[in-house]
């Protein structure tokens, strides 16, 4: 276990060093400040726009449905497929270290940097939203609570996405297509659905640490919500779990897979 | 235990339908080994299973006395420089290697010491600095082989390490790999360029098409070939009385005959004198040959290549 956590630490320090440098980093990042670079045009507009509308749709919309999926499959699927397809894989499983490391040590870097990335957009856009000029009715006021449920789930989308789509590079030579097929089709496809298969996704609990706190504020934008929401803490478990199980099976799978580099 | 430094038992590995090993048995000692062959022999395949980097489709192989494949003690005690050129490209030499030399259990000013000790050894100490992905493609050559002996192993396996390489870093390659067999290190190098290793060892383990075609010293190779029964496919419009005479000849070990289709298959054990005698007993024996056909020419084309 001592020597585990040791090669983890040491691929996660490189990896974060790596992942920062990477180009497609400086994708995930625009789109991770596009929901609160466009309630700040909102905000400049002149007509009367409530902030409570600009924090839900924007939250919703933009940074859970579309912007963490797709930054958690461009980050999570390179885990591995950087390695693969810089044909560097060979120098780290030849190595006399716990193969499970290399997808932990390199998996937790990338979390990191999407958390916080993630977590700061959320922050930004709540900061941005409370910034309007207060509603006619409290009706339409942004709840106490509001943001930090948006800060929550937005770090939360990108750290089981990306715990997700880094298993899946461990069995798929390509598994951002495998990916964005799943967070755009299956997903999108489930979590629309009326019951209970929308359990079945991510997508489900995350809505349901927005709705469980606030489900007034959520309703006004989504017609298909979870008609027994879990509690946030509760959902938050599931969303830990389904990332530890992601990167569990991926991890046990690594430690027998091969990995054929040609010249 | 065997003391061989490498025991392959029926060793097969395929892809798919490709066929990459096949039906490989050998042993190699400790020491310095050449694997030779041409291109798609199979060299790089038999050198991922001795680095452990995959598993065999069939058979069996232990190195140092360990399966080879995800094996943490042997990779202790093994480095392995592959074929492809990939480094990380964003880091420097000096921090590949060290970075490496982590993975192995070095704390960082140990990694780092030995980093700079091998990079030292393979003749980057300018370069060490510089990002890799500035590198030339024998720089990498040696930041490769600068990984795999860096944490001090007792066998050294390298897939075409002379590749990319300009005549005086092949030659300084070639001191470098024979200096690590005088330490005591045992090396195995492929190369489809004989003479090679000719310069480091006079070990060799000869592949064609995935199968051993030969083992020992330039020297025992080239005997070995010789003495290999060749078939020779000769059509005649008499094929029985051919064959009556040819089976007389002491470098003739088998005849099979196909009477209707007038044909006579050979096996002789010096193919030279049998062209050389051919003509005058086809003659005396009144056979009427009408074509001639060695089926083995491809092994002789194999070694006229390797061996020039």
């Amino acid at each position: 276990m001592a020597n585990f956590l040791r090669v983890t630490w040491i691929l996660f320090s490189a990896h974060v060093v790596r992942t920062l440098r990477a180009r497609r980093m400086w994708l995930v990042a625009a789109g991770a400040a596009l929901a609160p670079l466009v309630a700040w045009v909102v905000a400049q507009s002149p007509r009367p726009v409530r902030g409570l509308d600009v924090l839900t749709a924007l939250g919703f919309f933009v940074l859970l449905n579309l912007m963490a999926p797709l930054a958690a499959v461009i980050v999570g699927a390179a885990v591995l497929g950087e390695e693969l397809e810089d044909r560097t894989i060979t120098y780290l499983v030849t190595r006399p270290i716990p193969r499970p490391a290399i997808l932990v040590g390199r998996w937790l870097a990338s979390a990191l940097v999407l958390v916080v990335l993630f977590a700061s957009s959320a922050a930004a856009l709540s900061a941005i939203a409370g910034s309007f000029p207060p509603p006619s009715s409290d009706k339409y006021a942004i709840p106490e609570g509001l943001g930090g449920a948006v800060v929550t789930a937005s770090a939360l989308a990108v750290l089981t996405y990306s715990a997700v789509f880094a298993a899946l590079g461990v069995f798929f030579k390509h598994p951002m297509i495998v990916g964005l097929g799943y967070a755009f089709t299956v997903e999108g496809f489930l979590a629309n659905l009326p019951g209970k298969n929308q359990a079945l996704t991510i997508q489900y609990y995350l809505r349901c640490i927005l709705v469980s706190e606030h489900p007034d504020a959520w309703r006004q934008i989504e017609e298909v919500m979870p008609r027994d929401a879990l509690s946030g803490p509760e959902a938050i478990r599931w969303l830990l779990g389904i990332a530890i199980v992601a990167l569990g099976v991926g991890a046990l799978a690594l430690r027998r897979r091969q990995f054929h580099m040609t010249a | 235990m065997s003391g061989a430094l490498i025991q392959a038992e029926q060793l097969g590995r395929w892809y798919g339908q490709v066929v990459g090993l096949s039906d490989l048995s050998l042993e190699i000692e400790r020491g310095v080994s050449g694997l030779v062959g041409p291109n798609g022999a199979g060299k790089s395949t038999f050198l991922k299973l001795v680095a452990g980097e995959i598993r065999a489709s069939r058979g069996s192989i232990r190195v140092l006395g360990y399966e080879p494949f995800a094996n943490a003690e042997l990779f202790r005690r093994a480095g392995f420089c592959p074929q492809q050129e990939a480094l990380y490209e964003d880091m420097t030499g000096l921090e590949v290697v060290r970075f490496l030399l982590r993975l192995h259990g070095f704390s960082a000013g140990e990694a780092t010491r030995r980093a700079h000790e091998a990079l030292d050894r393979v003749g980057l100490t300018d370069a060490r600095t510089r990002r890799v992905g500035g590198y030339s493609k024998g720089m990498r050559q040696r930041t490769k082989i600068a990984q795999a002996l860096a944490h001090g192993p007792e066998l050294i396996v390298a897939d075409e390490p002379f590749n990319g390489l300009d005549p005086v870093g092949r030659a300084e390659m070639t001191a470098l790999l024979a200096e690590l067999g005088r330490e005591g290190v045992s090396v195995l190098v492929s190369t489809h360029v004989l003479h090679e290793v000719e310069a480091l060892t006079r070990q060799m383990v000869l592949l064609h098409r995935g199968r051993l075609l030969a083992q020992g010293s330039v020297g025992e190779v080239r005997q070995l070939l010789s003495r290999r029964p060749r078939r020779v496919e000769v059509r005649a419009r008499a094929p029985r009385r051919l064959a009556r005479a040819l089976i007389e000849l002491d470098f003739v070990s088998s005849v099979q005959i196909a009477e209707q289709e007038g044909r006579v298959s050979i096996e002789t054990t010096d193919l030279e004198r049998f062209f050389g005698e051919l003509t005058p007993i086809a003659a005396q024996a009144r056979a009427g040959v009408t074509s001639l056909e060695s089926h083995d020419a491809s092994l002789e084309a194999v070694f006229d290549y390797l061996v020039p």
